[in-house]
């Protein structure tokens, strides 16, 4: 690739990459970390690209993939063995915008990657199960999952009576994990 | 708050995170760093990596046909020349089921103290006696670590290779493993017992089998996807505070796959008669055709921690186990760069080799090697 076109790239999708890493790592530091990695992955990539979409998605799918690694490695999971606290670095959002970052970074990681990619990147279900390699079905079930999930902590008594409760998430929404 | 909101407000937020241009200018820098760097293995190496798996894959095949004329053959070719603790280890039980034309056979691992018993292999054979290909067929049974100490132990493992997919769930009472053949879906449903007080009420020794086509499968697969594996974890009880942690958890797990796999009509087999040995298992040792594998067994975590192969001119290959990820256990071999490594049923960017507890399973088209951007087959 040449150096035009992948500078383009980098200053193009770098913030994009950068929060989908923060999305799936919960730390500003290891998404920097792993933003560089995707890219660095992006310089010695041989493949060929059918149009800018087409990189994204790849540098998406790359992004999403560290971050599962870098909660897979070795020495994390003998160091630690939950995720670690939120370690959150955006200022000034406001009380609403903080509580439902606050909510959304609870959730477990597979239900971060998908709200993150549907409400910010706005990818359809397809697109989502390509990137993630699940199933279309998965993804909905995970969506429908973690929207409770996040209603629970925003309003957690104002669920409405019709709402439809699955075990695990009414289990969750009792135990306040 | 509406789901508008949510999203209106967590865009926000997330569009605080950016990066500065002093980090984006190091990121471009990468690229004049990685055209002067070396380009890692050698295409020769990877060439010759391949050659030794097809070499393995050619010895597999013609030993299980070789093996058709009989199982103890089977059994004693492979291991007349191994130590007594291997023969110790591998004089298990064998069971065999004919389901659908096709024979299953199965070789298992027991416990005596613990009477804990797992399907170690199978191995599946059509009717004209000729081996029918397995994709990642071992369920890798998790050990107690001591006999006073009951775990309940639970995960699902996913593998891939190729186009292929299946789930392989395991738990101390529960395994399941899932054989895509060419027209049907053989799903092999062992519910073990544990002697345990736990357990003794739950224990279960019918070993099942179901036969399903390709749509039944994709909807077993899709519901045992949405277990919400993460609730599926290794759980401790602690028989003196007599908590109910495992045994809630494992109603759970349970209840959900009973309510899955009651769709369908099982095979039911008894294996109550299998004999009970004592067993240790540390180290095994393996000859497959022309290659040696020597793998190191982890009982606490239950999986491969590495294993070399060895060719036949005494060459090795270390491969030592990165990480588990939800496609598989990820093998790094030795004496690659950090972005080059073989790996287990992984992903694009990794080996795909059928790795498991025993042996290297797999076909010319299933073992994909994929290499500093290069695929080879």
């Amino acid at each position: 690739m040449d150096k035009e076109k992948y500078t383009h790239i980098v200053i193009r999708y770098y913030d994009d990459i950068k929060r989908v890493a923060y999305a799936g790592c919960k730390n500003i530091y290891d998404a920097e970390d792993i933003t560089q990695t995707v890219f660095l992955k992006l310089s010695q990539y041989t493949g060929s690209f059918e149009d800018d979409e087409h990189i994204k998605k790849w540098l998406v799918k790359v992004a999403v993939n560290e971050s599962r690694s870098l909660w897979r490695s070795p020495w994390r999971s003998k160091s630690a063995v939950d995720e670690p606290d939120i370690i959150y670095h955006p200022a000034d959002m406001g009380d609403s915008g903080s509580d439902v970052m606050e909510a959304v970074m609870s959730l477990k990681r597979k239900y971060r990657e998908v709200i993150h990619l549907f409400y910010y990147e706005e990818y359809s279900a397809r697109e989502i199960a390509g990137v993630l390699g699940i199933s279309e079905n998965a993804v909905f079930k995970r969506l429908e999952r973690a929207r409770y999930q996040i209603r629970c902590r925003l309003n957690p008594k104002g669920l409405a009576a019709t709402d439809t409760l699955r075990d695990t998430g009414e289990a969750i929404c009792k135990t306040g994990i | 708050m509406n789901e508008e909101q949510i999203k209106w407000n967590y865009k926000v937020s997330m569009n605080n995170i950016y990066g500065d241009q002093n980090k984006k200018r190091a990121v471009i820098a990468l690229l004049d760093n990685a055209s002067s760097s070396a380009a890692g293995i050698s295409v020769k190496n990877v060439f010759r990596t391949a050659a030794a798996f097809f070499c393995c894959i050619l010895a597999l095949v013609g030993l299980s046909a070789w093996a058709m004329t009989g199982n103890t053959a089977f059994r004693r070719f492979f291991f007349e020349d191994s130590d007594e603790e291997f023969d110790t280890v591998y004089d298990g039980y064998q069971k065999e089921l004919i389901v659908g034309g096709y024979k299953i056979v199965f070789d298992g691992l027991v416990y005596e103290d613990s009477v804990k018993q797992g399907i170690l292999s199978f191995s599946v054979w059509d009717a004209e006696g000729q081996p029918v290909e397995v994709n990642g067929n071992v369920m890798q049974l998790p050990l107690d670590m001591e006999l006073n100490e009951y775990t309940c132990y639970t995960c699902i493992q996913h593998y891939k290779a190729g186009e292929d997919e299946w789930y392989i769930l395991l738990n101390n009472i529960n395994g399941i493993s899932v054989m895509p053949s060419e027209n049907n879906i053989f799903i092999a449903f062992s519910m073990l017992g544990l002697d345990t007080p736990a357990y003794t009420e739950r224990g279960f020794t019918d070993f099942q089998l179901l036969m399903l086509d390709g749509e039944d499968y994709r909807k077993l697969k899709s519901d045992i996807d949405e277990l919400d594996t993460d609730d599926l974890l290794e759980v401790r009880w602690d028989p003196v505070s007599e908590s109910n942690t495992v045994i809630d958890h494992y109603d759970r797990v349970g209840e959900a796959l009973s309510s899955i796999l009651n769709r369908y009509d099982p095979l039911t087999f008894d294996i109550t008669e299998f004999p009970v040995q004592i067993v240790q298992v540390e180290n095994l040792k393996l000859t497959i055709g022309r290659m040696n594998i020597m793998m190191e067994y982890d009982p606490k975590e239950c999986t491969v921690n590495s294993f070399t192969m060895i060719r036949e001119n005494g060459e090795s290959i270390n491969f030592t186990r990165e990480f588990i990820s939800e496609a598989g256990i990820h093998w790094k071999v030795e004496g690659l760069t950090d972005n080059q490594y073989a790996a287990g049923v992984g992903t694009d960017e990794q080996f795909r080799v059928c790795c498991n507890f025993g042996f290297i399973m797999g076909s010319e088209e299933k073992v994909t090697i994929v290499a500093n951007g290069n695929t080879y087959r």
